[in-house]
């Protein structure tokens, strides 16, 4: 008897997920220049013509989205999944939301979302993220009960009169499945 | 996706809010702020608004943005599950 698989959803409660597309663009070049994420986001407060940022979107990504309103169906954030070492079974994961919407929680669905997608589609056994230590998440209480601090450079990036240490953060399979299980996406 | 829904009563409500939050179940008080007093990150908000989806109704998007404080999530739980 043939066992019937499901493809992983990209669909939570307030989040779902849709891949880039060209259509994207216009709000994923925001996100990445806008003023008060661009220096903890991927071009770091450069402002890269059209074509670079078009280009370097793609650089060494495994899987990326659009995170969108299940309510609105407004764009909400962007999540990537690059660096992949499958012959490991290691990732780097990424993740932006909108400004205005920062500390809301919800948006955050998102990484859960990709998390859930990238177990279920590949061999993946830990899951890595850097950030720089003014990012809240850098030093959350809940993030440090999934992943853990596996390096930290210190003052390695110049940002607002100061430099900042960058955190790499890692967590397993068994914890990130624990944790989607807190979030009811399991 | 409609989250899978579990029953449970404000006391138990209080003991996974406080689990999230990292504090004592005492210490939650209902004039409490999220930021400015119990520290909360946008981790955790997610995870709260993910217990209300399990336990009282999902959450409207402009409902979260209004909360402040512990008192305003208790009192959607309250009010939700009372239709439930």
């Amino acid at each position: 008897m043939t066992e019937i698989t499901e493809a992983p959803s990209l669909v939570g409660v307030h989040t779902r997920l849709q891949a880039v597309s060209p259509g994207h663009y216009e709000f994923l070049f925001y996100l990445a220049t806008d003023s008060r994420i661009a220096f903890d986001w991927r071009f770091r407060g450069l402002t890269p013509s059209p074509d670079q940022f078009s280009a370097a979107l793609w650089n060494g990504v495994l899987a990326q989205f659009v995170v969108v309103s299940a309510e609105t169906s407004q764009p909400v954030g962007h999540v990537a999944a690059y660096n992949a070492d499958l012959r490991n079974g290691t990732i780097w994961m990424a993740a932006a939301v909108t400004p205005d919407l920062r500390g809301q929680g919800w948006p955050l669905e998102g990484m859960a979302l990709l998390v859930r997608y990238l177990l279920r589609g590949w061999p993946i056994r830990r899951v890595f993220m850097e950030m720089l230590s003014f990012n809240d998440l850098a030093n959350s209480q809940s993030i440090r009960r999934i992943f853990r601090e596996e390096g930290r450079l210190r003052d390695y990036e110049y940002f607002d009169g100061r430099y900042w240490d960058k955190v790499m953060l890692a967590a397993d399979a068994g914890d990130l499945d624990v944790a989607l299980k807190r979030l009811g996406l399991a | 996706m409609q989250p899978e829904r579990r029953v449970i009563d404000i006391g138990e409500f209080n003991r996974e809010l406080a689990e999230i939050l990292q504090v004592a179940v005492n210490d939650l008080g209902p004039h409490r702020r999220f930021i400015d007093d119990l520290h909360a990150d946008s981790l955790q908000m997610l995870e709260i608004v993910a217990l209300l989806d399990a336990t009282a109704a999902t959450v409207p998007e402009d409902l979260i943005h209004s909360w402040e404080t512990v008192g305003d999530v208790q009192h959607y739980f309250t009010v939700r599950r009372a239709v439930m």
